[in-house]
This record gives structure tokens, C-alpha cells and sequence, in this order.
């Protein structure tokens, strides 16, 4: 049996003996230009495909008011649907440079797993719920088109017909909301796991910061008594 | 990233991938498995050889982004079903000159795939003789801490292999 000391050279040897397949650098470059299945290359590609939905969305929005020139309230609607998708893009733009300044990161273990945290914590949901919204715009542009085509115009809706629209429109919203909240806790889950493992050493050092105070204090006393008691034995012997 | 960068990028990667393959052996379960954990690693090195301009050595910064990646990214469990696989096999083994038998190389490896991931990540720095400040800048924590969790891992090894040669 090897003592634990001995893990070291146990584990030189047992490199030693392990025949490892070499990589010719043009595997590695057929490697480097694959395709990543970490979540960030996920959300990155998320978002591009959000990106040129909610471009072809405002586009749309933008051939709907030609088409309904002569409803003016119709052509306001499809006008502030436009600049609200541009808006959303707009705002969802710094979301993809954060993850891949993410992914781009190789600063130290705790570091990327607390910066991986935050990111999941605030920027994943963010990202969620303005990419969710795509989905409504989707049914709404739908919707117009459909009455364009089978009407030429859209006529004023009865409140069933709202309440209907506007269940569709919540319903289309929270379609993807199971899947990403599942994947959320997936990651969040490992991610802290990692985080607790690599933390909990805090209270050792803690622990260890202040055994050496005590000590330090403790061997001030001592001192200080022997002194005094060396002193008290010279005074009483020289007395 | 021009077309030289690249070429420096793979022959940094081909000279140095003996950091990976230790990385993904002591992360990945299976050949397959060990193969995407390298395909991984060099993706992700290759994203920060873009910002890589030589604050830490070559190696440290390979640790580093390796077992980031090896920690971070989402992998079927399939360390269970090879432990138990690999503890049927163990069989009493002739010692070599050192002194450690076949038997001991696998204890260690079946010790180590207990540990959680970030134990795994900081026992592999110490096999591979690191330093404790090299370690800390790999990891991200202090030297004292380094110092606590190599005794505290290696405190978890002897249970386990205590655990594993009453089973044997």
C-alpha cells in the first residue's frame, strides 16, 4: 500500500506509463474551428438568431405600414412595433458582447466561476425575457399580414377576440420559459457547487489566521509571566 | 487573428498538449468523452490567445483555461459506472522498482475520481509538482488556502483509500 506522501511519484509513474495519442497540429486546428457546446456559445447563438428574427421582424413592420396606408391607427401600431423591436436589439447588443468577453476569459478558476455566476444571475434572465418577447412580435406581425391578405384591412377587433390575442401573445411569451429556467438551474447548480467547494476553505484560513493570533498572544503572556516571575524570583533571592 | 497567429497558436498547442490530455484524463471518463473534453479546451484556448500577451507562463495560463473549461462546461456523469468498473478490475499486481504496483496507480485514480471537480482541479497541480503560488494563480485563491485544501484533499484520499483496500 503507498503512503500518501508517495502520491506524487505514484502519479509520475503511472504518466510515464500511459501512452497518449498525440494530436497533430492539424487535428488541433480541425479542433480549434469546431463548433464549442458550452452554454455561452449557446446563448451567443441565441441571440444571433434573435437578432436577425427581430430585424426581420421590424422589416415587416415596416412593409406593413405600405401596405395599410390608408389605416392611419394600423400604420402608427406596425410603426411604434418597429422602433420597439429596433429598441429591443438595441438594448439585447452589449448582452452577446458579454458573453463572449465571457468566453473569451482566462482569468483564474474562482474568478471565471463567480463571473460565469453573475452572468447566469442577471444577464441569462435579461437575455431570456428579451428574447421571449420575440416570440409575441412574431404572432403580432403574423396577425397583420394575415388580415392584410384575407381582408386588405384590419378590422377593429371585438373583446374576445382581444382577450384571445392577448392570451396567444402571453402564451407565445412563457413558451420558452420551462426550458429556460430548467437550463438556469442546471448550471447555476454546478456552477455554485464548484463555487462552495473552492470557498469553504475560507473558514480554515480564518480558523488558521486565528490559531496563530492566539498563539502570537499566548506566547506574548508567557513571556511576559516568565519575565515578571524571574523578575519576582530575582527580586526575592536578592532581597 | 491573422493567419501566423494561428500557426503559432497550434505549434503552442501541439507542443504543450501533454497539460490537456492530463487535464481531460483526469476530468473525462471515456475515449469519447476525453476526445470533446480536448476539442473544448482547445476552443477555448484559442478565444484567449487573443488576450494572452504573456503575463503568466505558458503553462499556468494552459492550466488555467483547461480546467476552467474542464470545471465549466455541462458533461454527462458518467464517472460512477467507471469507478465501479474499475474497481472490479483491480488485481494484486507485481511491484516495480519504485515500489508501486498497477494496483496503487489504480487506487489513486479511483481516489482521485471521487473528489469533486475543484478538488480534482487543485490534486492534479500538485501531482504535476506546482508550486503553491503557481497553484493559487491558476485557482484564484491564497497561497495559505492552497496549502489548507491540499491537506484537506489529501486527507479525503487516504479515507477513501483506506475505504477502498477494506473493500478489496
Amino acid at each position: 500500500m503507498m503512503e500518501l506522501d508517495d502520491i506524487q511519484k505514484v502519479w509520475k509513474q503511472a504518466n510515464q506509463e500511459q501512452n497518449l495519442h498525440e494530436y497533430s497540429s492539424d487535428e488541433i486546428r480541425s479542433f480549434r474551428k469546431s463548433r464549442s457546446r458550452d452554454f455561452t456559445k449557446w446563448i451567443r447563438n441565441s441571440l444571433r438568431m434573435d437578432f436577425m428574427i427581430k430585424a426581420l421582424i421590424a422589416v415587416s413592420y415596416f412593409v406593413l405600414i405600405i401596405l395599410f396606408r390608408s389605416e392611419v391607427v394600423t400604420q402608427i401600431i406596425c410603426a411604434f412595433l418597429a422602433v420597439l423591436t429596433f429598441g429591443l436589439i438595441w438594448i439585447e447588443r452589449p448582452h452577446y458582447t458579454k458573453a463572449v468577453l465571457l468566453d473569451q476569459s482566462t482569468e483564474s478558476l474562482q474568478a471565471v466561476l463567480h463571473e460565469r455566476l453573475a452572468f447566469l444571475k442577471t444577464f441569462y434572465f435579461r437575455i431570456q425575457f428579451l428574447v421571449g418577447l420575440t416570440n409575441p412580435l412574431l404572432v403580432t406581425v403574423g396577425s397583420f399580414f394575415y388580415y392584410y391578405t384575407k381582408y386588405g384591412r384590419v378590422s377593429f377587433p371585438e373583446i374576445d377576440d382581444i382577450l384571445v390575442f392577448i392570451s396567444i401573445l402571453i402564451i407565445s411569451f412563457l413558451f420558452t420559459i420551462p426550458t429556460t429556467a430548467s437550463m438556469y438551474g442546471f448550471h447555476a447548480r454546478t456552477l455554485q457547487n464548484s463555487l462552495a467547494s473552492l470557498e469553504d476553505s475560507d473558514h480554515w484560513e480564518k480558523a488558521i489566521r486565528s490559531y496563530n493570533r492566539s498563539k502570537k498572544i499566548l506566547t506574548w503572556i508567557f513571556v511576559s509571566l516568565m519575565v515578571i516571575g524571574i523578575a519576582i524570583l530575582a527580586f526575592i533571592l536578592l532581597k | 487573428m491573422t493567419g501566423l497567429n494561428e500557426k503559432e497558436f497550434l505549434d503552442l498547442v501541439t507542443k504543450h498538449q501533454n497539460i490537456i490530455h492530463k487535464v481531460c484524463n483526469m476530468f473525462a471518463s471515456d475515449e469519447q468523452d476525453r476526445h470533446d473534453l480536448f476539442q473544448e479546451i482547445t476552443i477555448k484556448l484559442w478565444m484567449g490567445y487573443r488576450t494572452y500577451k504573456g503575463q503568466a507562463a505558458i503553462s499556468t495560463w494552459m492550466y488555467r483555461v483547461a480546467l476552467n473549461t474542464a470545471i465549466t462546461l455541462q458533461r454527462k456523469e458518467k464517472r460512477k459506472a467507471e469507478t465501479q468498473a474499475l474497481h472490479s478490475n483491480i488485481q494484486p499486481a507485481d511491484e516495480n522498482a519504485e515500489g508501486y504496483s498497477k494496483t496503487d496507480i489504480e487506487m489513486l485514480y479511483l481516489a482521485i475520481n471521487k473528489l469533486d471537480s475543484v478538488d480534482k482541479a487543485i490534486i492534479l497541480l500538485y501531482l504535476e509538482e506546482k508550486k503553491y503560488d503557481e497553484i493559487a494563480e491558476i485557482i484564484g485563491i491564497s497561497r495559505t488556502h492552497v496549502g489548507v485544501k491540499i491537506t484537506r484533499i489529501k486527507r479525503k484520499l487516504e479515507g477513501i483509500l483506506n475505504e477502498t483496500m477494506e473493500k478489496v
